[in-house]
Parts: C-alpha cells; structure tokens; sequence
C-alpha cells in the first residue's frame, strides 16, 4: 500500500474541512430554529 | 443525584463563561492554568511509561496497555479538580457556550489556542525535565519510551487520525460527565474514566503525546549511546519534523482527530440530545451564568 507521510494528506484535510462546515452549519440551523436561545444569557455576544 | 441532560448543558455554558472570562479578563492566570493542565497529562504519562517498561507481550499484548491506563487515570481528575485548562476539555465545553451565546466563534478559536499554547509549554517543560531525571535513562525505560514514540509517530495520517478522534470521544464523554455528577466519589470515577480509557484503547492524545513523544527524542542520544538500538529488530531514529517517526506528524493528526471527536462526537451530541425549550425554561430563573469547575 502507497502511503505517503506528508503533512498536507489531502483525505485528511478535505475530512477536516468538512467537519468544520459542518459543525458551523449545525449551530447555524440550530439559531435558526431556536432564535430566542438560550434566553436570558447574562452574558455578551462578542 | 446527578443532574440531567438539559441541567448539564447550562452547567457546561456556566463552565465555558468562566472560561473564556478568565482568558478575557486575566489572560496571565488562563495561560497558567493551561501550562499547569499541559504538565498534569503529562504526569500521567511518565507513570505510564514508569510501570510498563519492561512488561512483556508474551505475557498478554494488552497488559502494559491495561497497567499504562490505570496509572494515567488520575490526570483529568487531578486537572479537573484543580479547575486547570486542557484544551481538548475546552473544544467540548468551548462549542456547548457557542450554542448558548456565551462565546463567539473567535473567541472559541482564541481560547483553543491559548490553551493549546499553554499545554504545550506545560508538557514539553514537565517531560524536559522528566529527561533529567536519573531513573528515565536505564536502558528498559529509554527502550520503552523509544518503542512507544515509534509505534506512534509510525503510523499513517489516517490511522493517527481515526485514533485521535476516539480518543477525545471517550476523554470528553468523560469530562462532561463529571460536570453532570454531583458527588466526589461520582466525580472522581467519570473522571478517571476518561484517561484509562482513552490509555488502555491506544488512541491519540495531542497533549500526552507532547510530552511521550518529546521524552524519548530528548533522550534518543542516551539511547542510541545505551545500545537501545541494538536492542531493537529495527533501530529507529526519531525526529522533530512532519514525515514518518516525526514528533509534527503524529501531533498535527492527532489534533484535527481530535478536534472531531471533542466537538462533534460529544458536544454537539450532548448539546442536540438537550430539550431546547426546558434549557431555556431553566434559563428563565437563572441568575449566575458563572461556574467554576
């Protein structure tokens, strides 16, 4: 098996960037859904 | 009684806003508490490699895998109960105050660097000096520290990858759940889970790695002088770099698997299994958004 010990592994990489966008996405659809969310936070929104 | 998914949840946002405050408001103590975290993994790993060495596979191959986890259990307890900084905890707690409006992407990205940042210099500094320390440099623990670094800086990007993604699956399912117990004792065992599982399973942990990497390439000139080489079929020599044996190949995997496994396997799980409308009934009578660990 051809393996190659680079640091830019395009599987690797294309794998990570789609979890990226996906996790993006997820907490996108989830304010979308749930505007008001959490509610009163008592925090900033910086 | 521990408390249930959706008390969690805001438990966890808590922890996040104490967090990010820290590192907002006294960037000093957050840096601290971060290299202080680096070093508390990374006792574990000089015990693990302290009681395995010499632990032979002709006895059973997962024994030195079994008595590395035992010993390596009480690190996220002791980071834990200190209330210290580890950046693979903060991915999983950092992502749940993203749901919950307490920190922006770029302070989430902020705070996982910094605490990156700080363990890093906690486990490199904690395993230089380990490095010094006379006991390390007998030949069993020079070989042992050696074939551990060369089992895991030999493998390829995907096999790091999927172990690093395991790895914080289990250690995060862990941390959150000694958020969600409220007795010592709970506490203490959810907590010791994490380590002896994610040790005894043979993933990767960007932090412990840090530092089992760096002892044997701080030491690999003892080693070699020693006649470790010899005592391998195949005498390996580590580096620092990116290619195979380097201590950047295995590190740069295991962070992105790890990214994976903190955030999307046990954050966004925890936080999508939570009822939306009881976090925010719990939100209506709240009035501390602040909790320490």
């Amino acid at each position: 098996m051809d393996v190659s010990y680079t640091p830019f592994d395009p599987s690797i990489w294309i794998i990570f960037a789609a979890f990226c966008f996906l996790t993006w996405l997820i907490v996108r659809v989830y304010r979308g859904k749930y505007p008001e969310y959490p509610g009163k936070s008592g925090e900033d929104k910086k | 009684m521990p408390v249930d998914v959706d008390e969690l949840v805001v438990r966890v946002a808590d922890i996040c806003t104490y967090k990010w405050d820290m590192l907002r408001n006294r960037p000093f103590a957050f840096c601290l508490s971060a290299f202080a975290g680096g070093a508390f993994v990374v006792f574990g790993a000089m015990l693990a490699l302290s009681v395995s060495a010499g632990v032979g596979t002709n006895l059973a191959p997962g024994i030195a895998n079994l008595v590395m986890g035992l010993v390596f259990a009480f690190s996220l307890v002791i980071i834990l109960f200190s209330g210290m900084t580890l950046v693979t905890a903060d991915m999983a707690v950092g992502i749940i105050g993203v749901f919950h409006r307490r920190i922006s992407w770029f302070w989430f990205l902020v705070g996982i660097v910094a605490g990156y940042a700080g363990n890093f210099a906690g486990s490199m500094f904690f395993m230089w000096v380990v490095s010094k320390g006379g006991s390390y440099m007998a030949l069993p623990w020079l070989v042992q520290s050696h074939a551990i670094a060369v089992k895991k800086t030999g493998m390829t990007p995907g096999q790091i990858f999927a172990l690093g993604i395991i790895c914080t699956w289990t250690l995060q399912t862990a941390a959150l759940l000694y958020v969600k117990a409220n007795e010592d004792i709970a506490k203490i065992a959810m907590a010791a889970y994490g380590p002896l599982a994610f040790v005894a399973g043979m993933t990767e942990h960007c932090i412990a790695n840090i530092g089992f990497l760096a002892l044997p390439l701080f030491q690999q000139d003892l080693f070699l002088a020693a006649g470790g080489a010899a005592a391998s079929a195949a005498p390996v020599i580590l580096h620092w770099g990116f290619g195979q044996y380097g201590w950047g190949h295995n590190q740069l995997y295991t962070v992105l698997g790890n990214f994976i496994g903190g955030i999307f396997f046990v954050g966004i799980v925890f936080q999508l299994v939570s009822n939306p409308k009881r976090v925010m009934a719990l939100y209506r009578d709240k009035k501390n958004f602040m909790q320490k660990l």
